[in-house]
């Protein structure tokens, strides 16, 4: 249950692209208490600017936001760009072979694009069409790259190695990015998307107990996991992460 | 108490009548959609909507069932809105162990056994290859499927000895606007034989008047669970006119749930290509939305095509 709400968590926001993965590949020094991250010390330090940033800009504008837009243009920006990444996900599908997932996708991008008007209503949910949101760290994943050491990004969020190179080859399948050309209303899309992410966590942030970098870690790890084996999960748990 | 009573009573009254007419079938399909076509402004088309009456009746000869059909056209847009517009079928025939027999408007054999394979998109660009559907003035004969084959032949005689009327109007398939002395106009053999999910059809028309026109059409198709594959090659010759055309058709479908992609590929010969990629949605069992991408290339686009986009819903009944 908790994995499954924290599935917003892996939806970070393409903000600058992926000039910030070098800093990724600087060994801190800290002492490694998990298996999976080896660099926490370095991760706590980006994890604490991240919290900063979040506590001075993003969270005030992302409940302002929440509290200024009524309900349903809050629900059609959110649908809009849940509508272009469905085009990752359809990419992502292919290169993974799945036929059923792909043909999902695709026909949800037809119909959200069509009958829900550009992509601001989600009527393929109702018919029956599931999101997968699918990337390339899961592509990854599933060719059977595992996902290497945690990795906190400036500004991004949890991540790992594999998953943070994997927005790389996602970023060429952004049609917002790609598609307009009118730089001021790109960069507007983008905040919108950044804050409707931000809003989409609200929820799940109250279920942040005792350490809160090591819960989002846990978390965050375990859910990628969850989604690279499509939720297919083997019996035995590591009990050792928790 | 009360209620269940006058529900009661309610039903009864209305199944009465439904018995009486147990044979008669109303029956229809309503069909709109919006067309975007490169270079003209959005419309909303009828889809090849139709409404039709059909049914059976015995007959005094063991076995053998009288067999009528009506089916007309519904104007679902356009200058004469929402009336109803041509014929689409009128016959009556007789069907038992030997087969069935029909006269009068019909669907070709041509269609139903071979090009039909192809038809399977909603959208713009289903079928293009395909141009004759039904035709009137016929005589057909249908046998049983033995073992998986079948077999069909059909007689067009129009008297357009006197009038010089086309034979086979209500199809782009005209044979001829000239007068003719011939008993048939046109006669039509097609056959197919299916097992284990693969159909194999050919059919041929043979026009028999002045302008010789012969048709040729084959179709191969395979359906497993989820998928379906048709290929369609069609051969058009027409002596006054000296054309000896080729064209190909491959359509396919996925489906999973309540959903199926399809797509197509049309060549007209001529270097003319289409293709078309078309989402379809099942709203339960008697409603559909489907959503259609048809691109023409640059020598099909020559002949008329455009790129068009088309969406739309259909509801039988």
């Amino acid at each position: 249950m908790v994995s499954k709400r924290m599935a917003g968590l892996s939806k970070n926001v393409v903000l600058g692209g992926c000039a910030a993965l070098s800093v990724v590949f600087v060994v801190s020094g800290a002492q490694a208490s998990v298996k999976a991250d080896p660099w926490e010390g370095m991760n706590r330090g980006i994890y604490g600017f991240n919290k900063g940033v979040d506590r001075i800009v993003i969270k005030p504008l992302a409940k302002g936001y929440q509290a200024v837009t009524p309900d349903i243009i809050e629900t059609g920006f959110h649908n809009f760009f849940s509508n272009l990444g469905d085009v990752t996900s359809l990419a992502n599908n292919l290169l993974q072979f799945k036929l059923e997932a792909s043909a999902t996708d695709f026909s949800r991008i037809v119909f959200n694009t069509t009958f829900g008007l550009a992509g601001l209503i989600d009527v393929a949910t109702p018919m029956g069409l599931k999101s997968t949101d699918e990337d390339f760290g899961q592509t990854l994943g599933y060719w059977g790259v595992t996902s290497g050491p945690y990795v906190v990004l400036p500004f991004l969020g949890p991540s790992s190695v594999r998953d943070g190179l994997g927005r790389i080859p996602d970023s060429y399948t952004n049609v917002w990015a790609s598609e307009v050309d009118h730089i001021p209303s790109r960069n507007a899309g983008y905040g919108i998307d950044l804050l409707d992410t931000r809003v989409g966590f609200f929820s799940t942030e109250k279920l942040i107990a005792g350490d809160e970098y090591s819960f989002v870690r846990d978390a965050y790890l375990q859910q990628r996991k969850f989604v690279v084996k499509d939720g297919q999960m083997d019996s035995k748990f590591n009990q050792e992460d928790f | 108490m009360k209620k269940s009573l006058i529900a009661l009573a309610v039903a009864g009254a209305l199944t009465a009548p439904m018995v009486a007419q147990a044979d008669a079938t109303l029956y229809g399909s309503l069909r709109l959609m919006a067309v975007a076509e490169d270079g003209k402004s959005l419309d909303v088309a009828d889809n090849a909507s139709r409404v039709g009456i059909k049914g059976s009746v015995d007959t005094n000869i063991d076995g053998v069932k009288a067999i009528y059909r009506g089916e007309w056209k519904i104007n679902g847009s356009g200058a004469n809105e929402a009336n109803f517009g041509e014929g689409r079928l009128a016959y009556v025939g007789l069907t038992g162990g030997f087969g069935t027999a029909a006269i009068g408007q019909q669907w070709t054999p041509e269609y139903s056994f071979v090009t039909g394979a192809v038809d399977i998109l909603d959208g713009t660009s289903t079928a293009v290859t395909v141009d004759v559907f039904r035709a009137s003035n016929v005589i057909s004969y249908v046998t049983p499927a033995m073992g998986g084959f079948q077999a069909a032949l059909a007689v067009v005689a129009n008297d357009n000895s006197v009038t010089g009327a086309a034979a086979v109007p209500n199809t782009s398939f005209t044979v001829n606007a000239v007068a003719d002395d011939e008993d048939a106009d046109s006669y039509h053999v097609a056959a197919k034989y299916s097992v284990a999910g693969f159909t194999a059809a050919a059919s041929f028309i043979g026009v028999e008047t002045a302008q010789d026109m012969d048709r040729t059409a084959v179709s191969v198709a395979y359906a497993a669970d989820a998928l379906y594959v048709a290929a369609l090659y069609q051969n058009h010759e027409d002596s006054v006119a000296n054309d000896d055309d080729d064209s190909y058709e491959l359509a396919g479908s996925y489906a999973f749930g309540d959903t199926k992609v399809l797509a197509n590929i049309a060549d007209m010969g001529n270097d003319a290509q289409i293709y078309g990629l078309e989402v379809q949605q099942t709203l339960g069992k008697q409603a559909r939305l489907f959503a259609n991408y048809k691109e023409a290339n640059d020598d099909a686009e020559l002949a008329g095509n455009g790129d068009t986009f088309s969406a739309g819903m259909r509801v039988d009944f």
